[in-house]
């Protein structure tokens, strides 16, 4: 127990676990990119997969392991952003930067911003706290209609223009994060680097416009609000 | 013959604060080095009366690593692969203002004005403990067989001169690529290998300890390196440290003979 506390505290056994539950958060996202476009089907649809979802008997293992992993990468991320300020105690007076991307630069607030909005995401969506429309099953059961919740959500533009800002903020996350997380897991080939170069840009711009597409095609209207007989 | 002026940081060990001061540097020859630049300025300092500039420097050819100034930003000035006692006045515009700051770090603490004490660099270095090596008569050439782009691999990690460029251009002061450089040089090699997992968890930690910052994938100190060693180097160590967190010393605490209770 000793030797996995002194690995996870240790410089790089907490970036590798930085990067992998970066890592497994991401192939998440990618599910839940695919998953959200069902929205283009019609009600129905996303909200029989949603109703499936939720009925998963894995469906709460599955959130604790996500709760977990963000804990981690959270905890990770301020504690080693505390070291790294107290290890250059004084600032210089010129700085330039040569490789340093902005992405690179601005993760801890890129993560602070994510981390308020998956709060604000989970309240808003999956606890409906702030707008929820039922809708009648056959059995009698409750089941939400998590597709007025999305519509009704997006149609006022504040909430959408604060998913379009979130959302733009996580692909610059990903900008440095998926360059970055193979490096710190020792992966730092030429052939390799040059299929990541091209890769990770058109993962982040598809990514990042499914989510996107979403709240924009409501506010613009191609989603409408059906209101159930 | 240029004129420049120069801003400098100037502390005492016994200050807390220090400050920047400007100096006119008049008639630097073009062909003068920086720090011939800055002799210049403080043969007219000790004549003046003033008390001179403290900075580091021995070799004055690149290769000892003891100079180390962040001059308008960059450690070694912007000049790609050059130490600052390799960096030529001909690279200034004349009649600018030129900035120069000691390098920032916990672990480097402030000796006086642009010197800082990097023995916490000799002391991850150390950490590194020894190399097993065969003792009695001579071996014969080539007897360790060695791949011509492994031995030039542990070369480029071994012409690392230790002066610390990396830890000051990086924005957390982590010593990763001086780390990495110092493991890889052997970790390439056959003769290397014995003591190779255990090495990198020493000196990892040690870096740690000294107060270096953690490796955050920027690639400055790759950008600052006057031997230009790149970050390729730190994911090598990256795989090491791996590798030792889960197999070194695995056995040791694994014997399971337990005497039978009555
Ligand atoms: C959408 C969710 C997120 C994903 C997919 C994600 C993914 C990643 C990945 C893959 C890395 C690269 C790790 C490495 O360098 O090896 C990373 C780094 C980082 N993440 Fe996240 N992250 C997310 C949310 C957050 C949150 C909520 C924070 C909160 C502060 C955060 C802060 C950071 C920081 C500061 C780094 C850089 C650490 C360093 O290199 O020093 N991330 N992230
Ligand atoms: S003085 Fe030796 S490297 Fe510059």
């Amino acid at each position: 127990m000793q030797k996995l506390k002194d690995f996870i505290v240790s410089p790089i056994g907490s970036k590798v676990i930085m990067a992998l539950s970066g890592a497994m958060i991401l192939l998440f996202l990618v599910g839940h990119a695919l998953g959200n476009l069902l929205i283009f089907r019609g009600q129905e649809s996303l909200n029989s997969y949603a109703y499936w979802l939720q009925n998963s008997p894995l469906l709460w293992g599955f959130r604790a392991t996500m709760l977990l992993l963000l804990m981690l990468h959270v905890m990770l991320a301020v504690r080693l952003y505390l070291q790294n300020k107290k290890a250059r105690p004084v600032a210089y007076a010129v700085n330039k930067d040569m490789q340093l991307t902005f992405s690179a630069k601005t993760m801890i607030f890129s993560g602070a911003i994510i981390f308020a909005f998956i709060i604000f995401h989970i309240a808003h969506l999956t606890l409906g706290w702030i707008s929820t429309t039922s809708l009648e099953v056959e059995a009698g059961q409750q089941m939400i209609d998590v597709y007025s919740n999305v519509v009704a959500g997006f149609k006022l533009p504040e909430i959408a223009l604060f998913y379009v800002i979130s959302l733009l903020v996580i692909g610059l996350h990903l900008h440095h994060s998926i360059k970055s997380l193979f490096q710190t897991l020792g992966f730092h080939h030429e052939n390799f680097h040059q299929m990541i170069d091209y890769l990770a840009p058109a993962v982040i711009v598809i990514l990042t416009l499914v989510f996107i597409s979403i709240p924009l095609a409501v506010l613009f209207g191609y989603l409408p609000l059906v209101v159930q007989p | 013959m240029a004129n420049y002026r120069v801003n400098i940081w100037r502390q005492d060990q016994t200050e807390k604060q220090g400050r920047f001061e400007q100096y006119r540097v008049e008639d630097i020859s073009e062909d003068m080095s920086f720090l011939e630049m800055l002799d210049v300025l403080n043969e007219k300092l000790i004549s003046d009366d003033l008390v001179p500039v403290a900075f580091d420097h021995d070799c004055r050819e690149g290769i000892c690593g003891a100079c180390g100034l962040v001059i308008n930003g960059i450690p070694h000035g912007k000049e790609c692969g050059t130490t600052t006692c390799q960096l030529y006045m001909r690279h200034f515009t004349a009649d600018t203002e030129i900035t120069i700051e000691p390098f920032r770090a916990q672990a480097f603490p402030l000796i006086k004005d642009l010197m800082v004490d990097r023995s916490s660099l000799d002391r991850v270095l150390q950490s590194g403990g020894y190399v097993s090596v065969h003792t009695g008569a001579a071996a014969d050439a080539n007897n360790v067989l060695i791949a011509k782009h492994k031995a030039d691999d542990a070369f480029t990690a071994a012409t690392c001169i230790g002066c610390g460029a990396c830890v000051a251009v990086c924005r957390n002061a982590s010593g990763m690529l001086f780390v990495a450089a110092k493991t890889s040089q052997l970790a390439l090699l056959p003769q290397g290998q014995p003591e190779r997992l255990e090495r990198s968890l020493s000196m990892v930690k040690q870096m740690q300890d000294e107060g270096f910052g953690n490796c955050s994938n920027h690639y400055e100190c790759e950008a600052a390196c006057p031997k230009n060693i790149p970050a390729s180097y730190i994911a090598q160590l990256n795989r090491d440290f791996l590798n030792a967190s889960m197999t070194s010393k695995e056995y040791e605490s694994q014997t399971h003979c337990k005497s039978l209770e009555e």
